[in-house]
């Protein structure tokens, strides 16, 4: 059984401590999962991957510390240009070139925050997925995973047949967890586009769609005050309520 | 001419509020671009027909076309292997310049697949407006809300998808008549097989429901407990209170608000008599609509409120009550199946009578519903 864990960073200004952990709060989730049903299955390996510079062996680094097998950074000048489904088909490229069972990864990242990278990654490569998830364990003959998630207001359970793919929101556990102590003994492993058997063409043309990056102003938050009750209905009929 | 496609999410078989606010928001940038707007209406059986039916909100609401699919996979929960292959299915045939759909967890399930297999930028929360050009301009936060990165159509050849956190009051007229078009389509479904369907593990108490009213220390009385039921009722909304509530014992039979689920859906929320001093309003979604009625003006919670009223708590609700006036009548389902039954993955489209049709058959009252047309098209064939 092959687990292969996704995972960013947070941004460097965010890091409260140097030696505080720089996994994203929901990377860290997917990664405490993974461990747990990796040790839950005789002979499994848990490898986890990230796409980014240098800056992101850290996060890398927390994972070896909490007792991944292993870990990959994929990287190329050109993935700093391209659209998260240019990410998302990379780290497809380089998902079946190390092999996989279960992919697991973060809702959303610490930056982009999307969630979009599992899902596209799952489109990529032809898997079926579950966003959001928030409890995971192995099916009865662990040849497939139960995971629950909440929708609406009610809370369902998934069966999901390997191979698969599922991204896991927050826990508090999670975040204590990671929290463990870096070995130094273990390295991250580098790919780069050729190894994972990529051609930068078929990346080009989601360049373009990466966008003009500008400051953010947020506009004015502005409470109305309502006359009356009368003017409480009149805004509910407006907004479809009644 | 350009497409938007809205996606319109069920729960409890009822077009969920962020829909309609996705869909009114879709109207504004449809008009202003000049492009044509559907509502996506994917569903596990016929909606139901009635004066206030799904078809006629969703026309109040601004869609000029209702592409409705109808097939029982289409059950709860949304998720991308049946309701994102019935929106590609949607955008097969009407190939959108923009995609939205409500904030939810639907959307984190379904939307960002749908946008992969699209080929589509994917946008999440992002501001949306139109420029002098009639171009639609994206900007999309990131980084923590400290950068935005920002798109223009004129730059872009590729669709795109966004998933939108509505803001009522920047949409706030629905501009729709009442004379939409239903499309009738049947979605072909292509994704992996991923085991057995979902199984309900039950009712998810510390999810918020989309329409709540939220009762504070201020309701001390059974009076205005009474008035709060009945407005509850009447709003559709699910009630419950603060624990400075809890602790009058008033009304003990109504659920604490837990801490929310981040599963939940961004919703509606009148609070009564919350002044501020708890801090269970700071602990909702951001993206919750809230509208607070309390007698003192200076209380913090008006200040977060997107909708404040300074009254007498009982007094205002009891004439919120009688202004509201009675709910509408029961409904009766809208008939689409094909005379031998919902068709099949992957079939040819059932063919369906107009709503007017129907509700003459049934010897329905008719007089108030809106005229609508009903089209049935052909799947695209599948590529190999």
């Amino acid at each position: 059984m092959k687990i292969v864990v996704l995972l960013r960073s947070s941004p460097v200004s965010n890091t409260p401590a140097p030696q505080a952990s720089r996994l994203g709060c929901h990377e860290a989730a997917a990664l405490v999962q993974g461990i747990r049903l990796r040790d839950s299955f005789p002979g499994a390996t848990l490898t986890a991957l990230c796409v980014g510079e240098e800056s992101e062996d850290s996060g890398l680094l927390d994972a070896l510390a909490l007792g991944a097998d292993r870990a990959h950074r994929l990287w190329d000048p050109l993935l700093g240009k391209v659209d998260s489904l240019g990410v998302a088909r990379a780290l497809a490229a380089a998902t079946e070139h190390l092999g996989f069972d279960l992919v697991l990864g973060g809702a959303r990242s610490p930056d982009e925050s999307l969630g979009f990278v599992g899902p596209a990654l799952a489109e990529s490569l032809s898997i079926s997925h579950l966003a959001d998830a928030d409890e995971l364990r192995w099916a009865e003959g662990q040849t497939a995973v139960v995971a629950q998630r909440c929708a609406a207001t009610r809370r369902f359970s998934h069966l999901l047949q390997i191979p698969c793919l599922i991204t896991l929101q927050s826990t508090a556990e999670a975040a204590i967890q990671v929290s463990a102590p870096r070995r130094k003994d273990l390295v991250p492993g580098s790919l780069s586009l050729a190894d994972v058997g990529l051609d930068e063409a078929v990346l080009r043309p989601r360049c373009r769609l990466s966008g003009e990056l500008r400051p953010f102003s947020a506009p004015p938050y502005v409470t109305a005050w309502a006359e009356d009750s009368a003017a409480v209905v009149e805004h509910l009929r407006d907004l479809d309520l009644l | 001419m350009a497409n938007i496609l809205s996606y319109i999410e069920l729960v409890d078989e009822q077009a969920s509020w962020a829909s309609l606010l996705t869909l009114r928001q879709g109207r504004n940038l449809a008009t202003r671009l000049g492009a044509t707007l559907y509502a996506v209406l994917p569903c596990a059986s016929p909606p139901l027909y009635g004066d206030n039916d799904i078809i006629a909100v969703l026309s109040r609401q601004g869609a000029d076309k209702v592409i409705l699919m109808t097939h029982a996979a289409l059950a709860e929960p949304a998720l991308f292997r049946r309701h994102g292959e019935a929106l590609l299915t949607a955008a097969s045939q009407f190939p959108p310049a923009l995609l939205l759909l409500p904030r939810g967890p639907a959307a984190s399930d379904l939307a960002p697949r749908v946008a992969a297999r699209l080929g589509a930028l994917f946008l999440q929360d992002p501001l949306l407006d139109v420029d002098s050009g009639h171009h639609l301009v994206l900007e999309q936060p990131t980084h923590e809300r400290t950068q935005v990165r920002r798109f223009s159509t004129a730059d872009l050849e590729h669709s795109v998808v966004a998933v939108v956190t509505p803001d009522p009051q920047r949409f706030s007229q629905a501009a729709g008549s009442e004379e939409a078009e239903v499309v009738v389509l049947s979605p072909v479904f292509k994704s992996p097989a991923d085991g057995a369907d979902p199984e309900d593990a039950g009712e998810l108490e510390s999810c918020l429901p989309e329409r709540l009213i939220l009762v504070g220390g201020g309701v001390d009385s059974a009076e205005a407990w009474d008035l709060a039921r009945r407005l509850a009722e009447r709003l559709g909304a699910a009630l419950r209170q603060t624990r400075a509530s809890a602790e009058l014992g008033l009304a003990k039979d109504v659920p604490l608000l837990d801490p929310p689920c981040s599963g939940g859906l961004p919703g509606f929320v009148l609070s009564l008599g919350i002044g501020g001093d708890e801090d269970i309003l700071a602990s909702l979604p951001a993206s919750s609509y809230l509208i607070a009625v309390h007698p003192d003006r200076d209380a913090p919670a008006l200040a977060q409120a997107k909708l404040a009223l300074v009254a007498d708590v009982t007094k205002a609700v009891g004439e919120m009550l009688s202004a509201a006036g009675p709910r509408l009548a029961p409904r009766t389902p809208i008939q689409t199946e094909a005379p031998g039954g919902l068709s099949e993955p992957g079939a040819p489209v059932a063919s369906v009578s107009t709503r007017e049709e129907q509700a003459s058959e049934g010897n329905r009252d008719s007089s108030n519903a809106p005229t609508v047309e009903l089209h049935v098209v052909e799947p695209a064939k599948e590529e190999p």
